[in-house]
């Protein structure tokens, strides 16, 4: 597949700061793919976002969309990509009806085609019962799905989106992620940043960490899992002793014995084993204290949370 | 807890020894050891072709290891450049789905239209603003003039109607441009525009255009009730009708330019109080000129508002003369103000 944005040494130094918000990033993003930029707050990644959507002008460094260099030509990257407001400021005075209606047509799509596109995203996202207030007057998590609506609408081949399920109920957000999915399936680019790594894990392809305006980790999310602790972590929830039973107490020495243990509470208990000793291990749970015993059970691979705490937070690799 | 379902699932294969996923559980939203509300439905919502890759990928799926950190992976910024160029050139840029929208007249009007359109929805909330500022403001200095015996002749009507005028552009459009743009700045409004293949000369145009729009009730709101309060004739009707775009125009640069070096909300609010009470009583607008002490005086010879004053009088008392140098000097005054704001307003953050 083809390469949609090609950033290349991108640096980035507010007017009045002396700290680089963007320190020599390089990436690639690819035709179709859905790439997901974590990081924690202040990182950067807006800052990158902001640069690639042609809002902010890099200090240095090159950005190529689709071949053409919009570092210098930022006019070009509109017509091409669509940015979810990160809040709304503008076109707060319209009702949701108009303000997807104008930004379609802002987009040069005709009157028709607009209005199916609105008819539809209203159906889809389910946002009639928003419709009859000015977005002035909506809640934060409305406005929020108002803003997803506008950068959806106009059928962009590249979309980009700032947080776009935080401030979101969890059946709203799910619909978000479906509709993200649909848009990967149109064969759509899609850039997220987020920090929802477990709901983002479900959905992102590629994956950059950004901490300190630097790029930390870039890869597949499964070639990334490779990097961090392989251990499977056992979390076992043991069921509370009740008061004036004389039951078989488990002994936490056997627990210990498992491997490297942390007891988070008295009840809860985590046992990180190397992936070999997996199956072994299970049974000497299973023959130590029992599933009678336990609430609580788990087996927990590597996940995009451990990759990001590990490789993106101040967690050192290794 | 997406992990949740991976681990159910797993559990179950080991209880019961078979490698089915259908078994597992939807999304139990008891969950709440964590006291995350993060379920994710992993049978609906996953795409089929990455729904199992942690766990049963068949081998012929996976990518082998060493594939991955060849192609995918740079894992380090020391590593960075040359696993970059390894990536760079085994893939090229992919052709621009579609063509570059070419702009034509057609198209330009339409998008100017819908911009219109978009600014003149700001009425809504802000239609009181609007009526204050460009009524009630001048109309009330006017009061207070006419009610201390300030009016004695014809003659000094007509330059309290004049200057009452000039005022209600100052105190209306130009002083709401201040703020608004000052807002604007703060809650990064214009990254909305930005955003979309809308030139930052077509916005400019159409919130100039909306300014003027929402002088109108002012201007001849004042035009009517000052004329009734002053007991002058309507006169120059017609002439002063052609004369407001060129009043408006300096003062909406003066207001957009104001609102643009304004850094924040706040600071933009502080100054359009200070442009009502210059325009007020600092500078030859409603009070007469001999009245100001000599500094003022100097820096009213630089103030477009001295100028739009000067042509509505000498509109109201039917003075061509000095019309035609007053016009001269509006037409400078917009030409520099507009284009100034044009260039200072923040269209990429630098």
């Amino acid at each position: 597949m083809g390469i949609v944005y090609n950033i290349s040494q991108v640096t980035k130094i507010y007017r009045g700061s002396a700290k680089k918000a963007n320190d020599c990033l390089t990436l690639t993003i690819r035709e179709g793919e859905i790439f997901g930029l974590l990081g924690p707050n202040g990182a950067g990644k807006s800052t990158l976002i902001n640069q690639i959507a042609g809002i902010t002008r890099p200090t240095s460094g090159n950005i190529h969309l689709f071949g053409i260099d919009v570092a210098r030509n930022p006019e070009v990257i509109p017509e091409y990509v669509a940015l979810q407001p990160q809040r709304m400021s503008a076109l707060v005075d319209l009702y949701p009806r108009e303000a997807l209606l104008y930004t379609a047509q802002l987009r040069h799509v005709s009157k028709t085609v607009a209005r199916q596109q609105m008819e539809h995203l209203i159906e889809e996202l389910e946002l009639e019962a928003l419709c009859k207030k000015l977005i002035r007057h909506l809640s934060g998590g409305q406005q929020k799905l108002v803003s997803l609506a506008l950068a959806f609408i106009g059928d962009r081949p590249v979309q980009i989106f700032d947080e776009p399920t935080n401030e979101l109920d969890p059946v709203v957000r799910r619909r978000i992620w479906e509709k993200l999915l649909c848009l990967h399936r149109q064969g759509k680019t899609i850039i997220i940043v987020t920090h929802n790594v477990l709901e983002a894990e479900q959905v992102i392809e590629h994956v950059g960490i950004i901490n300190h305006g630097q790029l930390l980790a870039l890869g597949s999310v499964g070639g990334l899992k490779m990097q961090v602790d392989q251990r499977i972590r056992l979390e076992l929830l043991l069921k509370a002793q009740p008061l004036g039973l004389t039951q078989r107490k488990i002994d936490p020495n056997i627990l210990k014995s498992l491997g490297e243990t942390r007891a988070l509470t008295e009840q809860h208990w985590v046992i990180l084993c190397s992936r070999a000793k997996t199956q072994s291990t299970i049974n000497q749970i299973f023959e130590h204290i029992g599933m009678e015993n336990l609430d609580d059970f788990r087996i927990v691979t590597p996940s995009l949370e451990d990759v990001y705490l590990q490789l993106g937070g101040d967690i050192k690799l290794g | 807890m997406a992990e949740y379902f991976h681990r159910q699932h797993i559990l179950e294969q080991d209880k019961y020894g078979h490698a089915s996923r259908q078994a597992h559980p939807g999304p139990n939203f008891a969950d709440t050891s964590t006291g995350s509300a993060n379920h994710v439905k992993r049978g609906q919502f996953m795409r089929p072709d990455i729904i199992d890759s942690r766990y049963d990928v068949p081998a012929s799926r996976r990518e082998p290891q060493s594939l991955i950190r060849a192609s995918h992976l740079t894992a380090l910024p020391s590593q960075q450049p040359q696993e970059l160029h390894l990536t760079q050139a085994t893939s090229k840029a992919a052709d621009p789905p579609y063509a570059r929208h070419r702009a034509t007249l057609v198209t330009v009007a339409q998008q100017y239209w819908i911009l219109l359109k978009i600014l003149l929805a700001e009425y809504r909330s802000t239609w009181f603003i609007h009526i204050l500022g460009g009524l009630l403001i001048p109309v009330s200095f006017a009061f207070v003039i006419v009610s201390v015996g300030g009016v004695s002749n014809s003659q000094q009507a007509i330059y309290l109607l004049g200057g009452n005028m000039a005022m209600s552009i100052a105190t209306g459009p130009a002083a709401f441009l201040i703020t608004k743009m000052g807002w604007a700045r703060q809650v990064k409004e214009f990254e909305y525009w930005i955003a979309l293949p809308v030139s930052k000369l077509l916005l400019v145009l159409a919130i100039i255009l909306v300014a003027l729009l929402f002088a109108l009730p002012g201007i001849l709101g004042i035009y009517v009730f000052g004329s009734l309060l002053l007991r002058l004739p309507f006169s120059g009707t017609w002439s002063l009708i052609l004369l407001i775009p060129l009043g408006v125009l300096p003062l909406t640069g003066v207001g957009a330019l104001l609102g643009t070096i304004a850094p924040n909300g706040e600071t933009s609010s502080v100054l359009s109080n200070v442009l009502i009470l210059f325009v007020g009583v600092l500078s030859p607008v409603v009070l007469p000129l001999e009245s100001l002490p000599v500094p003022l005086r100097i820096l009213a010879q630089f103030m477009p508002t001295t100028y739009v004053a000067d042509a509505f009088r000498a509109v109201l008392g039917g003075q061509k003369t000095d019309l035609t140098f007053d016009l001269i000097i509006l037409a400078l005054f917009s030409a520099i103000l507009l284009t100034s704001t044009y260039f200072r307003l923040d269209w990429r953050n630098t």
